[in-house]
């Protein structure tokens, strides 16, 4: 799950460079591709949030759970 | 109005100020850490005289820019330059998150004894290495600070939560604003920044709220590693919110005024590419500090 | 904005500069930013060679003789740190202020304003640093590296004043590589491909990607160490569920990719001078630029390798230490390349060839002992010792410095117009040369022998080696003082150059007339004016 998540926090990060390089490109185009890739990292976003609430609720994941700590 | 050569300025004081109020700011930032009486004064100085500087630096460059004395390659300089800053801006953060990974993954449970590091457990006895790391290995760091341990952790499911959903809404009005500039509805397109810059202030108003509940649970910057990464994470994350509420701020501006095209808004969307960053860094704050 | 204005604003780019210090303050002209940044980073380099020089004088003899140890260990640390970022960092910006404009075939640097700003924090930023010596405690004594605890718990109140001189050079080095990237991409002639560049461009291009990457996270690192310092917070302390091997962890993140920084640029101005004199086209250009790309993305990627002795995991010292080797790839295709571009050339050597054989020789000098200290268990006996000192500083003074110099007797002509004094410039090479390899050299035995780096005193079986050290720094030293005089003497009376000095000097930038006008490149260059100064055709 933990691992799932920050697959989409990548994902997310993807889109905004996406972004970068519309904005870099300018023009209409550029303008098109900035303005999808953002929509499309805030579509994911509110995703991502939606599943962590659900996540939350339903107890699949604990906040702070992820642990590499070696158990003692 | 468009010209054919590339518009270079002819010689400006505003940099030298820029740099005056900048060492101004950190003289009397240092001094003030040192108990020197006069350190305040000098820090509000020199912030004063960077706020004059931005304002005439960029009240020049709009100015130049409505004059129509840019042409299409002065445009393209603007977005080389504010791409590699944004990616300057990422590897800022990136060597916090790089620390908070670090000490996470590595060096606490190294100090609580992981690896080859069998010895550590002797230094400081009824040490336990957990995440969040609520007790210092040490009471006292090297520096004479007491360390204030056994906080209350923030409630992820309370302020942080509300929080993320403020900055994420917000990212949603913004690409609603972006979407009404880029189909000329004037009046929706000033709705939504509104709505943006409102729920930004919002989010400031509670991030402070926050701090104050945490501080008086006894998460501090003294509160060790865990303190640490916590308070300079989503403080740097704070300041580049007010920033960018300032920045949107005076983009509404700008749109009152009618500086902007449907084709032609780079401004506009240099400063929205810069929110939403500024909305993904809150998302990895929220999943790495709160979360996970 | 009024049309009125508009107009006056563009008559104006057609005149001279400004008269008087004014000028200087508000100009946005890329020859003139490029003039400031290259006197800035001389005087700078009189400074920390001030410095070295009351290094050397202390370990001229073993004893303490002129220093308490803690001063010592301020000029050692000011000494590294004015060097760094005081004089190299602030050459190679205004060298490519210079040139880079003119070797595109652009109007000037794409955001001038800015560009005034990147040079005037300098001043600011090296009077903070410089102001520590004379507050309370001293300056920072840490070592230029300024390792957490040494500078967080056991600093002086002077150390705050040092971040935020950091904070201020590292705003700079920012705004100056923005500035780089934005000209060389958006405004090189229209008719000019990403392969038709000349190499300096090239390597400034990739060198300016380095600092954008590494600068940011030096400002992380000494932002937690103000913190830190100042407001309790535990990242570099054990205590507190911090480490400072992380300090050491950030700090090469940026530390060695700046190494890169300092040497990429000199590697471009060598790519320039050894076709020029060689006669010859620059043998393996597009390998060239590949390997450029290459070391510049293995720096981000090495950098444990200064940690060897940290306990870091096993297989990260083999990680490290493989990734390591791997660099002496690329830097080896540089070199071989180098070397066959003078292969069966008609060399002659004037001044500026002289230096750049000398910083192809010496330089793989530098190279190759830093392979020497990339093996992880011999680091063992290397580490911290004088053989890093003279590693260090073959790489550095005998590459980075040595390029910068080439470069400044390469283009004196372009610049000023004027022809120096080439039997006095060969003077000084020579005796710069011979005496960088007195001082230098020994510096390898003793290392080896077991005299560590940062003391002033030393046992007694390495005063031989340490006295030869001092006796060629001595000389390397007052060699300055000749370069200073050659520099003037050829402003004030040299000869008047002509546009090509050089006879097969090959570059938009020698198309240009000799004293290089203010405002150059009005109309870009067309191709086959690009194609015809192309140093690989």
């Amino acid at each position: 799950m933990s691992l799932f998540v920050i697959a989409i926090l990548c994902l997310i990060f993807v889109f905004l460079g996406s972004a970068v390089i519309g904005l870099l490109r300018g023009g209409r185009e550029g303008s098109d591709r900035m303005f999808k890739a953002l929509r499309m990292r805030i579509i994911l976003s509110v995703l991502l949030f939606a599943v962590l609430i659900f996540a939350g609720f339903f107890g699949w994941i604990e906040p702070n759970s992820f642990n590499l700590l070696p158990t003692q | 109005m468009s010209n054919e050569k590339y518009f270079v300025p002819h010689g400006t004081y505003w940099p030298i100020i820029g740099s005056i109020g900048i060492s101004t700011l950190f003289v009397g930032f240092a001094n003030q850490m040192h108990d020197v009486s006069w350190g305040w004064p000098v820090m509000v100085l020199g912030f004063a005289i960077i706020a004059f500087m931005m304002f005439g630096w960029l009240g020049t460059v709009v100015a130049e820019s409505v004059g129509g004395m840019y042409n299409s390659q002065v445009d393209k300089s603007f977005r080389w330059g504010m791409s590699w800053f944004i990616f300057s801006e990422v590897m800022f953060f990136a060597a916090f998150f790089g620390a908070l990974f670090y000490a996470r993954v590595l060096s606490v449970p190294w100090l609580g004894g992981a690896d080859n590091n069998m010895f550590t457990p002797e230094l400081w006895e009824g040490f336990k290495a957990t995440w969040p790391l609520l007790s210092t290995p040490g009471e006292v760091g090297q520096s004479g600070v007491a360390f204030s341990t056994n906080f209350k952790l923030v409630d992820t499911w309370g302020l942080p939560a509300i929080n993320t959903a403020l900055l994420l809404t917000s990212g949603v009005t913004l690409t609603y604003a972006h979407h009404a500039l880029r189909a000329g509805h004037r009046n929706a397109l000033i709705a939504w920044m509104l709505a943006t810059i409102a729920l930004g202030v919002i989010f400031l108003g509670f991030q402070i709220t926050e701090y104050g509940h945490a501080y008086h649970d006894g998460l501090k910057l003294t509160s060790g590693i865990y303190g640490s990464t916590f308070y300079l994470l989503t403080g740097f994350h704070g300041f580049h919110v007010t920033v960018g509420v300032i920045m949107l701020t005076v983009i509404l501006y700008r749109i009152q005024k009618g500086h902007f095209s449907m084709e032609n808004h780079f401004a506009f969307e240099g400063v929205a590419w810069y929110w939403h960053f500024v909305d993904v860094v809150w998302l990895g704050l929220f999943i790495f500090v709160y979360w996970i | 904005m009024s049309s009125t204005t508009t107009a006056a604003a563009h008559d104006d780019h057609h005149h001279g500069p400004e008269k008087g210090l004014l000028r200087w303050v508000k100009t946005t002209n890329h020859k003139d930013i490029g003039t400031l940044y290259l006197w800035f980073s001389f005087i700078m380099l009189l400074v920390g060679g001030a410095f070295a020089m009351g290094i050397r004088s202390e370990l001229l003899q073993p004893g303490l003789q002129l220093f308490e140890p803690q001063v010592f260990n301020q000029l050692t640390t000011m000494h590294g740190l004015i060097m760094v970022f005081g004089a190299i960092m602030p050459a190679f910006v205004g060298l490519a202020n210079w040139l880079i404009p003119m070797m595109v075939g652009a109007p000037d640097m794409a955001l001038p304003r800015m560009n005034n700003w990147s040079f005037w924090i300098l001043p600011f930023a090296g009077a903070i640093l410089l102001s520590t010596f004379f507050m309370e405690g001293g300056a920072p004594a840490f070592g230029w590296t300024f390792y957490a605890p040494l500078s967080t718990t056991f600093a002086p109140d002077s150390t705050d004043f040092f971040i935020f001189a950091v904070h201020l050079l590292g705003f700079s080095s920012i705004m100056g590589a923005i500035n780089i990237i934005a000209t060389v991409l958006n405004m090189k002639a229209p008719e000019m491909r990403l392969m038709d560049m000349p190499l300096f461009v090239w390597t400034w291009l990739i060198t300016s990607f380095l600092l954008i990457g590494a600068m940011p996270v030096l400002a992380g690192a000494v932002t937690m160490m103000l913190t830190d310092r100042n407001f309790g917070t535990a990242f570099f302390d054990a205590t507190g569920g911090g480490d400072p091997v992380m300090f050491q962890h950030i700090f090469w993140f940026f530390g060695h990719p700046e190494v890169y920084i300092m040497i990429l640029p000199a590697f471009g101005i060598i790519s320039h001078i050894i076709p020029t004199f060689a006669r010859k086209p620059l043998f393996g250009y597009t390998s060239m630029v590949y390997a450029t790309a290459s070391i510049a993305f293995l720096s981000y990627i090495v950098w444990a390798h200064h940690m060897f002795l940290t306990g870091m995991p096993v297989a990260g010292e083999l990680y490290f230490m493989y990734a390591t080797m791997l660099i002496a790839v690329p830097t080896g295709v540089k070199v071989f390349n180098w070397v066959a571009t003078m292969w069966k050339g008609s060399m002659t050597f004037e001044t500026p060839m002289l230096w750049a054989l000398s910083f192809v020789f010496l330089f793989t000098i530098g190279g190759f002992s830093g392979l020497m200290l990339g093996i992880a268990p011999a680091d063992i006996q290397y580490h911290d010792t004088y053989f890093v000192v003279a590693h260090f500083h073959y790489v550095l003074v005998t590459g980075a410095l040595w390029g910068i110099i080439a470069a400044v007797f390469y283009w004196l002509p372009k610049w000023t117009g004027k022809m120096y004094n080439e039997r006095l410039a060969k003077i000084h090479f020579w005796i710069a040369t011979i005496s960088v390899n007195i001082t230098f050299f020994p510096q390898h035995f003793i290392g080896l022998a077991g005299m560590p780096r940062r003391i002033p005193d030393y046992a007694l079986q390495f005063a031989d080696f340490n006295y030869i050290s001092s006796i060629g720094s001595f000389a390397f030293g007052l060699s300055f003082i000749l370069f200073t005089y050659i520099i003037v003497d050829c402003i004030r009376n040299g000869k008047p150059a002509v546009a090509r000095p050089w006879e097969s000097a090959k570059g938009l930038e020698w198309t240009l007339a000799a004293p290089v006008a203010y405002h150059t490149f009005d109309e870009p260059p067309t191709r086959a004016e690009i194609l015809a100064e192309s140093q690989h055709s």
